[in-house]
């Protein structure tokens, strides 16, 4: 099982985000775990986090930020600048996955996310790999 | 022989041909007259040549105005004419415009459109040419027409030649002499004729071409917006699903806490339907991006088959041992590293695979490739019921299911569509073998170094 310090979701379906939480909890390691249901405020949110998160999953189509802006936002934040970062995403298709490489995602994880390999996806991205699993 | 009546540029200068017909005896007696003839028959064919390097430009061109300005330069050329005019109609606004105007050499550029008026609609009806070849101002009179650019009071003839398009005049071709009465042969006539009906093809033509363009942007909009539509729908589709797929498995799994042989048995069922359903999801979106020209691969350098095949036999294996059906491995271990969109190389497989598992009762299910060369050709090949050749292009065809003597085919018959769009687009081919009977067998290509498309 993985260790993980702090993990930060956004995700803005409800069953989404139980089935996050019961992803994090179930299979992964995680001494906290944040998920937010919209991104206002987003940096102030992140900020106050307990300690830096070392992972961040986000859903792309979330208001009023959405995945992109999210990550652009912890990109030129010169504290989270290095967190690794995940797009949770419904929109599978070819072009939109590499218009996720190109703006700066460690990887991408679509939906349904796979149960069997999702732990295995989170290790990889944490150990420092670039992981597309769509 | 008519030929030998036929007007000429020479005429204008006053060396009339003297009407009537010429016997043979006379064109074989007379050398002057037989060197008339020649020099008519070369001056005819000169004009064929002229005629026919119209029609050839007109067939080239996709712009009406370039049709006007051609066909008004080349009866300028050829009839040495005076004056040339063409002018089209447009029966909504029953106005009539000038679309190419000479005389003397001098471009004429009316813009404004001029209500029809009586040689308007004498020309709309007869659907004949007019030739006016004495008394203009008579003719001005009975046609009710009005001057333009006041160039009436000097006319001595003058000829009107229909354009049609389809059944109704379009517009027509005038060419006035302001010289003599008489100006115009029937020859004059015919070959003015043979210019409108050469004008009213390139017209149609240019109007089925912009047509055709205007359909054609039409349906591709059209598909643009579908796949946009399933591109969003498929988004909102994988939501729920994500929800229903994982909040199940965790249950089955005994993640949430204890369950039973008979709730498991349940659960995995509802997950196998979950899963088919988004498998149909995906064949509607990818059928979607397909037709509208959309699907893009993801190419990754150094793909191993081996890997590839491997998980995808993986995925059906489970499947293969409950339909008590044997697996024949015939891969070569000498496979070069390939480029390829390695989702859609396991997504060609697993249908073919898949197909084969689907359709075989009893019996094995081959699945070899070989490495040759430029290529690498896969194989999946079963001991099925077989395919009729009659149906061998059908089953590639979207949105029809062959019809089966298995009973009803589970799917939405997009799989081996899909597999081909997918396989063509890495630049390769897919093809089936089968006989009724004898099994099927479908290959595929995968060139080793994709050339960029």
């Amino acid at each position: 099982v993985i260790e993980i310090e702090c993990l930060l979701c956004v995700e803005d379906d409800p069953s989404n985000r139980l089935v996050l939480k019961l992803l994090v909890e179930k299979l992964l390691r995680a001494r906290h775990c944040v998920i937010l249901e919209d991104s206002e405020e987003f940096m102030q949110r992140v900020h106050d986090l307990p300690v830096p998160p070392d992972l961040i999953l986000l859903d792309i189509h979330v208001t009023p930020f959405n995945g992109f802006q999210m990550l652009k936002m912890i990109r030129e934040d010169p504290e989270h600048f290095g967190t690794k970062a995940v797009a949770l995403t419904a929109s599978v298709a070819n072009e939109e996955v590499e218009r996720l490489r190109e703006s700066g995602f460690d990887g991408a994880i679509g939906k349904p996310i796979t149960l069997c390999s999702f732990p295995n996806a989170i290790e990889r991205i944490l150990k420092g790999e670039s992981v597309w699993q769509v | 022989m008519k030929v030998a009546k036929r007007s000429s540029p020479a005429r204008k200068k006053g060396s009339r041909q003297k009407p009537g017909g010429l016997s043979l005896d006379e064109i074989a007696c007379d050398p002057a007259e037989l060197r008339h003839l020649r020099r008519a028959a070369e001056k005819r064919n000169a004009e064929l040549a002229i005629i026919h390097s119209v029609q050839q430009c007109l067939a080239s061109r996709l712009d009406t105005q370039a049709v006007y300005e051609l066909v008004g330069e080349k009866i300028c050329d050829l009839l040495d004419a005076q004056s040339v005019w063409i002018i089209t109609f447009d029966p909504a606004t029953r106005t009539r415009r000038v679309r190419y105007s000479i005389e003397n050499g001098q471009r004429y550029y009316p813009t404004e459109p001029l209500p029809y008026n009586g040689l308007t609609e004498h020309l709309i009806k007869t659907k004949r040419p007019l030739v006016v070849n004495e008394n203009f101002p008579e003719a001005v009179t009975r046609y009710g027409m009005i001057n333009i650019a006041g160039t009436q009071q000097r006319i001595k003839s003058i000829v009107y030649i229909p354009i049609m398009a389809g059944d109704d005049v379009h517009g027509f071709i005038s060419l006035p002499d302001f010289e003599r009465e008489n100006a115009f042969s029937e020859t004059d006539v015919n070959l003015l004729s043979t210019f409108a009906s050469s004008m009213s093809i390139a017209l149609e033509n240019i109007r089925l071409f912009e047509e055709t363009q205007r359909l054609l942007k039409e349906a591709d909009q059209a598909n643009q917006a579908k796949s946009a539509f399933l591109s969003s729908m498929s988004h909102e589709l994988r939501t729920p699903l994500n929800a229903i797929i994982n909040l199940v498995e965790m249950v089955a799994r005994g993640l949430i806490g204890a369950v039973n042989e008979q709730q498991v048995e349940l659960l995995d069922q509802a997950l196998q339907s979950s899963r088919h359903l988004l498998n149909l999801i995906n064949d509607v979106l990818d059928i979607s991006k397909i037709q509208a020209g959309q699907l893009t691969l993801f190419v990754e350098d150094q793909v191993n088959i081996h890997v590839e095949v491997d998980a995808a036999l993986n995925i059906v294996g489970g499947l293969m041992k409950e339909k008590g059906l044997q697996l024949v491995r015939d891969i070569d271990p000498q496979l070069p590293l390939i480029s390829c969109d390695r989702r859609r190389l396991r997504q060609v497989l697993l249908n073919l695979i898949s197909n084969a598992i689907k359709f075989t009762r009893e019996g094995t299910v081959t699945v070899s490739v070989k490495n040759q060369g430029v290529d690498v050709l896969f194989a999946v090949i079963d001991t099925g019921p077989g395919i009729p050749p009659d149906k061998h292009s059908l089953i590639f065809e979207p949105f029809i299911q062959a019809d089966s003597e298995e009973g009803q085919v589970e799917g939405t018959g997009l799989g081996l569509p899909i597999s081909r769009s997918l396989v063509q687009a890495h630049g390769g081919e897919l093809w089936v073998e089968s006989q009724p009977g004898a099994g099927a067998a479908f290959f595929f290509t995968l060139p080793v170094d994709r050339s960029p498309s």
